[in-house]
């Protein structure tokens, strides 16, 4: 089969390579139907996560038909439809019985917690196509993939709905629903998102349905800020106006009630603190640009609620913890609980609430992936998101 | 002893007193790195500098009782117990453990079934229970190839502990002991192992195993998860095969 390969950093190739396999009884193997470039892949792309290795199949947005099931799953069969949450949950640990699905305890294979538990003291679940870290499993960038514990990871869709309707619900609508979920939002309050990438449009939608009175989007894309105005948000250029004074002045001095940090570890942008953490991550002395994580501290009004859908990837210095501290701040995060949130988010897509598709500026073909990366890197105006078909 | 050893203390995890030198071995290191100084303050330029550091490190170390480098490697002192009741030259002892959904008595059935283990363990290829009289032939995988050794059932307590000690003499000296218990607010059972045993080379070959992941305490880890994923999902979590090329 034909699979979008990482060979390291900037160097995406799609190669043939041997179609999967059933190894577990559990699993199940997908005919990939589409598949879509999440921003966390650029991570990967960027060389910024550890533990990736030549040759992995890149790819944890994916859905398509099932084309063969292992002898332990009762509840697919062949021809389903389905959509694949990026994370791989076994359905039966501690965790997963609490819908805490991206916290399994037994995808990730024991040799490859190892690292995990290195570097953070637990193990989280594993995920498809992103380092060996987090499982080491192929991803979903491919014409097939091997998914393990499918009776719990395969979700059905129905054939009404269009492919661009639901792929989404795989990894950044949920993701985007979570972090508004766990910004704690109560009727009245004002909203600051930053990053208006795919996560922070679904971020920005979800607010609103969770009751915001206002959301403010800050990005620097004036073709994504003018997706975010179109949801409702008010739109925040931080090339062109100091982000600080005006979450202050425009919220009376009050401050935004809660913060979405949907950026992550590499912000953009030339501000003091970005540009040290720069220099930091090139001679390898620092690891993550914790810029906007910082500027939502400090922005946030007392009392107020930080979530953080955005990925981070190390050990961040210089954060305002006096801040945090003295205004009672409270920080959620998290990898998507995506099993938890598929069913409901399916309704709002059926009933209209949430249109995923808008977001999608490139449908391409997998043969396509490698410029794909690289003007989803570099031309982001003009690329929100890119939907691949085998 | 100033120390006050608290009360969690898993086998393993207790550490050398911070003053871990006796008087003799102070006054020689207060003397020697005196007579550095002296030396030191003789020579001109670098030589000299370094000579008076090392000196009034080793003045330093002799004047507070403290050898940190030697409490960071050496034997830990439930080790040194472990190793004079076994009769080692030197042990090195782990504890690791894990929590699994699902009832004691399943979890512990499980487990006793001893012939089983090659399922989860992996470095053991075969275990032989038809021995009599809880003796066990195990074939395990060593960084040089498969080897046979004897061990015997030295506790059997049901649905609480499970021990195994190698037969004297036996190619890899050590003993196992594993501790069942109900986790709090039913959130499955915990077991606890530890493991014992004579490194090959000491407290070197120890770390040398280590880092070629062969080293017990590691490998421990590693199978109790995968037991415990076999226990919870029926399954063990497998990434193979996928495209990745072999590392070099």
């Amino acid at each position: 089969m034909r699979a979008v390969r990482w060979h390291g950093k900037k160097d995406v190739r799609v190669d043939t390579v041997p179609d999967p396999e059933i190894v577990n009884p559990r699993d199940a193997i997908i005919k990939v139907t589409s598949t879509a470039i999440c921003g966390s892949d650029l991570h990967l792309y960027d060389g910024m996560i550890p533990s990736m290795q030549a040759g992995d199949i890149l790819g944890h947005e994916f859905m398509g038909e099932v084309v063969e099931v292992g002898s332990g799953v009762g509840n697919l069969k062949v021809g389903d439809r389905v959509v694949v949450p990026f994370t791989i949950a076994c359905g039966n640990c501690f965790f997963c019985e609490k819908t805490l699905t991206s916290l399994c305890d037994n995808s990730n294979p024991a040799d490859n917690q190892d690292v995990a538990e290195a570097l953070m003291g637990h193990s989280p679940s594993a995920l498809f196509g992103y380092s060996h870290m987090l499982g080491g499993f192929a991803g979903g960038q491919a014409e097939f993939v091997r998914v393990p514990f499918a009776d719990t990871g395969c979700f059905k869709v129905p054939s009404h709905l269009t492919d661009d309707q639901v792929l989404f619900l795989s990894d950044i609508l949920p993701t985007g629903w979570m972090g508004a979920e766990n910004a704690d939002i109560e009727p009245g309050d004002t909203v600051a998102v930053w990053g208006a990438g795919p996560v922070g449009q679904f971020a920005i939608r979800s607010a609103f349905l969770l009751g915001a009175e206002r959301v403010i989007a800050i990005d620097h894309r004036p073709a994504r800020l003018a997706l975010a105005a179109e949801a409702g948000a008010e739109t925040i250029d931080f090339e062109n106006v100091d982000v600080m004074a005006a979450l202050a002045e425009t919220t009376g001095g009050r401050g935004p009630d809660r913060c979405i940090d949907a950026v992550g570890m590499e912000a953009h942008g030339l501000a003091i603190d970005n540009i040290i953490d720069r220099g930091k991550q090139a001679v390898k002395l620092g690891t993550d640009r914790p810029h906007v994580l910082r500027q939502a501290i400090v922005a946030c009004r007392k009392g107020g609620t930080i979530s953080m859908p955005g990925v981070y990837g190390g050990m961040l210095d210089k954060l305002p913890m006096g801040a945090f501290v003295n205004k009672a701040l409270t920080l959620k995060s998290g990898q998507t609980h995506v099993h938890r949130y598929m069913a409901p988010l399916l309704e709002r897509i059926e009933n209209g609430d949430i249109k995923p598709d808008v977001i999608i500026s490139h449908r391409l073909s997998l043969e396509d992936a490698p410029g794909a990366y690289d003007d989803f890197l570099n031309k982001q105006n003009e690329f929100t998101k890119v939907v691949l078909q085998p | 002893m100033s120390d006050i050893d608290g009360t969690v203390a898993p086998p393993g995890t207790r550490l050398t007193p911070r003053k871990n030198m006796q008087p003799m071995e102070r006054s020689l290191s207060v003397a020697a790195g005196s007579l550095l100084g002296v030396l030191g303050a003789r020579q001109k330029g670098a030589a000299g500098v370094a000579l008076g550091l090392i000196g009034s490190l080793l003045v330093a170390r002799g004047a507070t009782g403290a050898a940190p480098v030697r409490r960071l490697v050496g034997q830990r002192p439930d080790e040194v117990d472990v190793a004079k009741a076994a009769g080692w030259s030197s042990a090195a002892l782990a504890s690791r453990s894990v929590t699994i959904n699902a009832d004691r008595a399943q979890v512990f059935s499980r487990f006793r079934d001893i012939a089983s283990w090659p399922e989860w363990a992996v470095n053991v290829e075969a275990i032989d229970p038809a021995q009599g009289d809880g003796a066990l032939k195990f074939t395990t995988l060593d960084p040089s190839g498969p080897i046979e050794w004897h061990g015997h059932v030295t506790e059997d307590r049901e649905n609480e502990v499970l021990s195994i000690d190698s037969v004297a003499d036996s190619a890899v000296p050590l003993k196992l002991r594993y501790e069942f218990r109900d986790a709090p607010g039913g959130r499955g059972t915990e077991i606890h192992g530890v493991i014992a045993y004579q490194p090959p080379g000491g407290s070197l070959g120890r770390y040398g195993a280590k880092v070629t992941q062969r080293e017990p305490g590691i490998q421990m880890r590693r199978d109790l998860k995968r037991f415990k994923s076999l226990i919870e999902t029926g399954e063990i979590s497998v990434n193979d095969p996928q495209g990745t090329e072999p590392k070099a």
